[in-house]
């Protein structure tokens, strides 16, 4: 899992070196769960950014993780630079966009 | 599934709203457990329905709520529940109601399909921390727009409802309707409707640019309901149902009157009105309607009764001043408090927000006299026909609490048809006296009739109503040639009538005159005779007792006589 590759927590972490960091909220093993999952990782290796700390996490797991960070629809993909908080909602199949949002 | 649903919904609690009127349409409130669906266009109320029913459980057992947003930032909320003085938080439990805003950044960007599962974990565990019962998810519409594909939308709505009942929850989902105009507005979302156990339909009308709300239950699984369409007003307070008019008419009815303020009129109705009646008035402008109803509150509140007057197009201070040029003072009632006076402009009132006015004056002042002046002021507008007939609500409102109810109506000068422009107030009201002008003579005198009254004997003649400078009586009644003479003539034929009388009167003071000088000139002669006779009396004594004194001595003069001669005889 995505978890042990970053210590971030939620809200609250700026980005102290420029550098992206991201966020993947997922609802357990549900279908456009699996398929973020799956798509966010085939993208990275292909962008190479596989670097970039990502955390992931399951709000089945741990639902106040939800709440507390007003995640309302799964899987939604969070990425903060430099105090910034950008949000990509769904499943990933658009991959297009989500380069785009990688990218910028 | 649809049986064991409804199988299921025979058992089923009811939780109430505690929005006022709204839980008798409902017969108790909203099932408990299951989701109710609000439908409506935008500015319907059904934000507001949402947060009414939180405040509702706040109020009743300080029941926590959840209110999730996906429209409104929660700082909008709030100030909206401020603006109407809407607790947000219980007194002392620690009950409270949650806002969770559940809306994307503008900049939030969309790959594919997703789920709900991050608001229910997100959601479960407020529930679990805040010991919520009542949830409200408002235009949740808006996130399932998101997802494009149909089936997608429909699988996440039935994971909201499952999450619901999985958890006993209460709760209301608000839900957008593009059918702004249509008599039957239905939900973008039409599986709402299937999935839903309860659906109420808010819409608004404008008419003549004025607005009126209602509320419909469309659906009530397990439930009776009524289908009927009922007027909704928001007020100060929040929203407010009227009208769950139950089919069976009871009334408490009472034997005891109340006076019209005209003691004549009083007499002519066999003693008054019943109070808890209804009154209408009507005439055409000038004949002293308002007049009329100034008098019925100045005597109600003389004897002890409490009375709102309603004034339309009007200002109160207006009516008081000329009211008080004839005779009738509603000052003082103003000034002791008995009486409470408020104008309105008919043009520009909601009919519902009207009516709930009227009805938390009546119901904060006590009043047990309710004066409307004039209702056709509303009557005239076309949404005030019909079902929302405005006055036959209030009357069946007032003669519900047993309020004494005279309305006036204005009547064009043309409109001869009575029957029809009265439309439903005049056969609702018990009593309905109208009053105009009747032109003879070359002048045009006030005439009050009684049309109808019911369960009294009354009066059926045509009356002159007289304003004097002491208030309004009925003059007295002549007739000539089959009609009631009126002003001037009336007043000739007073004179003429007075003049016979004073000729007649002269004649008897003459003749009781003559026969008492008869009297006192035979009593004078009743008393000589007397004074005669007395006088023969004392002379025929005085003879007498001569006649007495002589004989006496005669004989003894005989006896000495005999004696000296001794004679035997």
């Amino acid at each position: 899992m995505g978890s042990d590759r970053t210590r971030l927590e939620g809200e609250g972490h700026e980005a102290r070196d420029g550098m992206a960091r991201l966020q993947l909220y997922v609802a357990g093993g549900a279908e456009p769960s699996e398929t973020a999952r799956a798509t966010l990782f085939q993208v990275l290796r292909e962008m190479a950014l596989d670097d970039l700390p990502l955390e992931i996490v399951d709000i089945i797991q741990t639902p106040e993780r939800a709440l507390r960070d007003q995640i309302f629809v799964t899987p939604t993909l969070i990425r903060r630079k430099d105090g910034a908080r950008k949000v990509l909602i769904g499943d990933l199949r658009d991959v297009q966009v989500l380069r785009r949002f990688l990218a910028s | 599934m649809a049986d064991a649903t409804d199988a299921a919904s025979f058992g089923i609690q009811k939780i109430p709203t505690r929005v006022p009127g709204l839980d008798e349409v409902l017969g108790g409130g909203l099932p408990e457990g299951r989701v109710t669906v609000v439908v409506g266009a935008t500015g319907s109320g059904k934000t507001l329905m949402g947060l009414q029913f939180l405040v509702g459980g706040l109020r009743g057992d300080e029941e926590p709520g959840i209110f999730v947003s996906f429209e409104e930032s929660e700082s909008d909320i709030r100030s909206t529940m401020q603006s109407l003085r809407w607790p947000v938080s219980g007194n002392g439990s620690g009950a409270a109601i949650h806002i969770m805003e559940a809306e994307f950044l503008p900049d939030t960007l969309l790959s594919g399909t997703f789920d709900l599962n991050g608001l229910l974990a997100a959601l479960s565990t407020l529930v679990e921390e805040t010991g919520a019962t009542r949830v409200v998810f408002d235009a949740v519409d808006a996130l399932l727009e998101l997802l494009d594909d149909r089936h997608a939308q429909r699988r996440e709505l039935r994971r909201l409802f499952q999450w619901v009942r999985e958890r006993n929850l209460t709760a209301v989902l608000t839900a957008k309707s593009d059918d702004v105009t249509s008599q039957q507005p239905l939900p973008n979302q039409p599986l709402l409707l299937y999935l839903s156990h309860c659906v109420m339909v808010l819409r608004y009308e404008l008419q003549d640019g004025i607005c009126s709300r209602s509320i419909r239950l469309l659906k009530y699984r397990g439930s009776s309901h009524s289908l009927n369409e009922m007027p909704m007003t928001v007020g100060a307070a929040g929203l407010a149902v009227f009208g769950i008019r139950s089919p069976d008419m009871t009334y408490r009815v009472f034997e005891s009157r109340v006076s019209t303020g005209v003691d004549r009129l009083d007499t002519m109705l066999g003693g008054g009105l019943y109070r808890g009646s209804g009154i209408l008035v009507s005439g055409s402008p000038g004949t002293a309607k308002t007049t009329l109803g100034g008098a019925f509150l100045d005597a109600a509140c003389a004897h002890g009764e409490r009375g709102l007057f309603i004034s339309l197009d009007e200002a109160p201070e207006q009516i008081v001043r000329n009211l008080k040029s004839v005779g009738i003072d509603l000052k003082r009632h103003l000034d002791s408090g008995a009486l409470l006076m408020r104008g309105y402009r008919a043009g520009s009132i909601e009919t519902e927000v009207f009516l709930m006015k009227v009805l938390s004056d009546l119901a904060s002042h006590g009043a047990t006299t309710l004066v409307l002046d004039p209702i056709s002021a509303l009557s005239n507008r076309t949404q005030f026909r019909g079902k929302n007939d405005v006055g036959a609500r209030l009357l069946d409102e007032a003669k519900a609490r047993g309020i004494t109810v005279l309305f006036t109506s204005l009547l064009s000068d043309d409109a001869s048809d009575l029957e029809t422009s009265q439309a439903s107030i005049s056969t609702i009201a018990d009593t309905w006296m109208q009053v105009s002008f009747k032109a003879s003579g070359g002048e045009r005198n006030r005439a009050l009739t009684i049309i109808k009254s019911r369960g009294m004997s009354h009066s059926n003649q045509v009356r002159e109503l007289v304003i004097t400078r002491n208030g309004l009586t009925l003059a007295n009644v002549y007739t000539a040639g089959g009609d009631v003479l009126m002003g001037t003539a009336r007043l000739e034929r007073e004179m003429e009538i007075e003049t016979a009388e004073t000729v007649r009167r002269n004649e008897f003071e003459r003749r009781r005159a003559e026969l008492e000088l008869v009297e006192r000139r035979l009593a004078t002669q009743l008393a000589e005779l007397e004074a005669e006779i007395q006088s023969r009396r004392t002379e025929l004594q005085t003879l007498e007792d001569m006649e007495e004194i002589r004989r006496t001595k005669r004989d003894v003069g005989f006896q000495q006589v005999s004696d000296s001669r001794r004679a035997d005889v």
